[in-house]
């Protein structure tokens, strides 16, 4: 028993948990980091699937969206196509086209996530959390409190714990119902291995346990993470460590489950008959989730195309040409999906219409890549961040759809809650992210193909990014001019859809 | 006659006036809002529906023309509270009845003038200031407001905080001249307004929750609305009623700022307060007391969540 205590290290399962939540910083909803951040070493369709599967995370539009946009035109048919051919080989591409086009598919399985603590529900017909949040959250909320109410939280200058411990020794009024988890506050230091083998029992759920409890409430979560992380002092000087938020939940539960049932209830574990899928197992590739993937690549390629052939053209080319791009590009609104490194001879070639960042670079005198990999390592995090964070609110990551955004309210100045839950909103409102298309960075960089590769070798953090393809990489060569980009960690030559350039569609 | 059932003086004028302005005002914000989107026409009739019921409540010279407003009223009042929702899985009728409880008292109240009149008129009374209390988000049944202020956009919330929440106040002031001689009736709605006055302050005091906050500074008013009534101040009730509905629509609209991010320490107050001199366990007491509401706000929250899980 006791070789088996060592094996949940709840500090290592805490931090592990921090990565997977957001990082929401007080008066922010932009958090400045991949919303996935947890999946970023899977390439990023399989992180899309998998976080999906995993969480519960809406990660893509749905398929009858894409199919939409099919019919709109804004997916164009032949970059489909292209993209079919490209993914599944000539042979399949009729069999897959249908698929894409017309198939049905069943709904998706529901997440893992929360389905251990679901059986608080099926064993004993109560759902702590009902009860357990609006208290939670009444009390972090005065406590984080950054100036909303008249009357702060009475305790000044000590951590979460102690503060409620310096509340409950003094107050003849307990946020407590029954004494047990009142005594287990005012008279010992529980750790969240002690309060787990009292809720949960055995220690093979306790992770699984603390990720269903955590993100039942990600928003509050992923605020007192980032609170400690950062370690700001909140207004009264106070602070907050993750730890304690754990800990006081967990002793809000055995509070609620002794009030509810009594005596009469056993660690969650003893009354399982199997236990549930293992959370962090591999969500394995199915169709629906390769259709997705196809999709998506076929309305970021329908838009990078008219960058890209633009590109391509000779910068001599007649004016006339260019000015017939004017209204097809002025129809795309991605924020924050291109990012180009270049000449200025390259950047005048970018149709008009597209807001791009752009890098003034010249290859010339860079020939071993030293100042690119700067560029790159600072560029591809933050801006992929940034676009990342637009994306995913587009697909609606949490759920949060824009009936719960018409009725948000703030909450200590810190902080918005729009649903009946009362969790913290992460993410865009959906307002903001409405009307466009989610499309990830696409990277033009100019420069020789060989040094690139060089230099993705190189990098640190941004390495991640570009080889799991979470920013499309698109390399210009300086002298030929051809356009080549990164596919599974290796360039690949663009062949340009000539049909595209040609005939802009509207 | 079909004019008997109507009457105008100047309570008429002021809630009129004061309902006026502030439906504009909402409608105004629910333009903004809900143009373009699906909720729109829903919005535009519920508001309507709602100035109906508004409007024959007003004006209405006799119970029953009262009864018919209000209950359009208390309609109309709900389809706004839900009114951003999709109702794909049905929505639940316990919500539903739990706002519209209150109309039980007048209802009853309404049989019990014509078949009691003479005999007992306290028990009218009684039935009528309970009604006004229940809609006027007073005790016993004082969190629907803050309830049903969370759970609202800006636009509804605001025509339920100063029309809808005022209703109540407009019951007792029409009622007036029926309960103005029974000293027991008079005792009864001011120490109702006390009570509720001291609660939500407190409650207000403590909330870090915007909305909630408000729902109770205006309760709270509200609270002394019912004793300045109580105390035959009518005029000083009309104009505090107005000053409150405004207020409450101004803090709604004008909702204050996010802290900036890293700099919140720094830029917020934290001077103490007057609570700070008390001793350490009644400070304590209080303090854990009114951040729990007493526990009002989670026996109604309980029937009123198994709703929200259901739309």
């Amino acid at each position: 028993m006791t070789a088996r205590n060592n094996s949940f290290d709840e500090y290592a399962v805490l931090h592990e948990l921090k990565q997977f939540l957001p990082a929401l910083s007080p008066g922010r909803t932009f958090t400045h980091r991949n919303p996935l951040q947890a999946f970023r070493f899977l390439s990023f369709h399989d992180a899309l699937r998998q976080a999906s599967g995993m969480l519960g995370y809406q990660t893509s539009l749905s398929l009858e969206e894409y199919r939409s946009f099919y019919n709109s035109k804004r997916v164009k048919p032949e970059v489909l196509e292209k993209v079919l051919v490209e993914k599944k080989g000539i042979a399949k591409t009729f069999e897959w086209q249908d698929k894409v086009l017309m198939k049905k598919f069943p709904s998706d399985a529901p997440p893992r996530i929360g389905r251990l603590r679901a059986n608080w529900q099926k064993q004993y017909k109560t759902d702590p959390d009902a009860r357990v949040h609006p208290r939670l959250f009444r009390i972090l909320g005065n406590y984080l409190d950054h100036g909303v109410s008249d009357w702060k939280f009475p305790v000044r200058g000590q951590g979460f714990l102690d503060s409620m411990r310096e509340v409950e020794s003094n107050s003849f009024v307990s946020a407590f119902n029954t004494p047990r988890a009142r005594n287990l506050l005012l008279h010992t230091s529980p750790s969240i291995s002690d309060l787990l083998s009292i809720i949960v029992g055995d220690e093979m759920l306790f992770q699984q346990y603390l990720f269903d409890q955590q993100f039942a409430h990600r928003g509050w979560s992923g605020l007192v993470a980032t609170l400690e992380d950062s370690r700001n002092e909140l207004p009264n000087g106070s602070s907050i460590t993750f730890h304690e938020l754990v800990v006081f939940e967990l002793l809000l539960e055995i509070d609620v489950l002794d009030d509810r049932l009594g005596s009469h209830w056993q660690p969650l574990a003893s009354g399982l008959a199997n236990y549930p899928a293992d959370l962090f197992a591999p969500i394995p590739a199915d169709e629906k989730s390769e259709v997705l993937a196809i999709w998506q690549e076929a309305v970021e390629w329908s838009y990078y195309e008219g960058i890209l052939a633009g590109l391509c053209r000779d910068p001599q080319n007649s004016p006339n040409q260019a000015a017939g791009y004017i209204p097809e590009a002025a129809v795309t609104n991605a924020p924050d999906s291109l990012c180009i490194t270049g000449r200025p001879s390259v950047i005048r070639n970018l149709p008009t219409g597209h807001r791009a960042f752009l890098n003034n670079y010249d290859f010339s005198v860079d020939p071993d890549g030293e100042v690119l990999e700067k560029i790159l390592e600072t560029v591809i995090p933050s801006l992929g961040a940034a676009n990342l964070e637009y994306y995913f609110s587009r697909t609606g990551l949490t759920d949060v759809n824009a009936e719960n955004a018409l009725a948000d309210q703030i909450v200590g100045l810190f902080g918005m809650t729009d649903n009946a839950g009362g969790d913290l909103r992460t993410g865009l409102p959906a307002e903001l992210a409405r009307g466009f298309e989610p499309m990830r960075l696409l990277c033009i960089v100019e420069q020789f193909p060989e040094t690139v590769m060089k230099v993705i070798g190189r990098l640190r953090e941004a390495q991640l990014w570009l080889v799991n393809e979470w920013v499309h990489l698109v390399v210009a060569d300086p002298v030929s001019g051809k356009l080549s980009i990164i596919k599974n960690g290796e360039l690949i030559a663009y062949k340009s859809n000539k049909r595209a350039v040609e005939e802009p569609v509207h | 006659m079909f004019w008997n059932d109507f009457h105008f003086d100047g309570l008429t004028l002021a809630y009129l006036a004061t309902g006026l302005a502030t439906t504009l005002l909402a409608f105004g914000i629910g333009r903004s809002t809900f143009r373009g989107q699906k909720q729109w026409p829903r919005f535009v009739c519920t508001t309507l529906l709602f100035c109906a019921g508004y409007g024959l409540v007003v004006f209405s010279g006799g119970l029953k023309t009262l009864l018919l407003g209000w209950e359009i009223m208390g309609i109309a009042s709900f389809l706004l509270m839900i009114l951003h929702r999709e109702f794909k899985q049905g929505i639940s009728a316990k919500a539903f009845f739990i706002y519209r409880l209150g109309d039980v008292g007048l209802l009853l109240a309404m049989w019990a003038s014509h078949h009691l009149w003479r005999e007992n008129t306290t028990l009218i009374s009684f039935l009528l200031v309970a009604t006004a209390s229940m809609q006027s988000s007073q005790l016993p049944l004082s969190s629907w407001l803050p309830q049903a202020l969370e759970n609202s956009t800006t636009a509804s919330g605001i025509l339920l905080t100063t029309l809808t929440a005022q209703m109540g106040v407009f019951l007792l002031l029409r009622t007036y001249p029926f309960w103005e001689h029974q000293f027991s009736v008079r005792v009864m709605i001011a120490l109702l307004g006390v009570a509720a006055a001291a609660l939500a302050a407190g409650f207000a005091r403590v909330q870090s929750s915007v909305k909630r906050r408000i729902a109770y500074v205006s309760m709270a008013h509200t609270g002394l609305i019912f004793i300045e009534v109580a105390a035959g101040f009518k005029s000083l009730a009309l104009i505090h009623i107005a000053a409150n509905a405004f207020l409450a629509a101004y803090r709604l609209l004008v909702q204050p700022p996010l802290v900036a991010a890293g700099m919140g320490g720094r830029t917020i107050s934290n001077s103490r307060t007057w609570e700070d001199r008390l001793p350490k366990k009644l400070k304590y007491t209080i303090y854990m007391l009114y951040t729990k509401e007493w526990g009002v706000y989670s026996r109604l929250s309980k029937y009123l969540r198994s709703s929200h899980h259901l739309c």
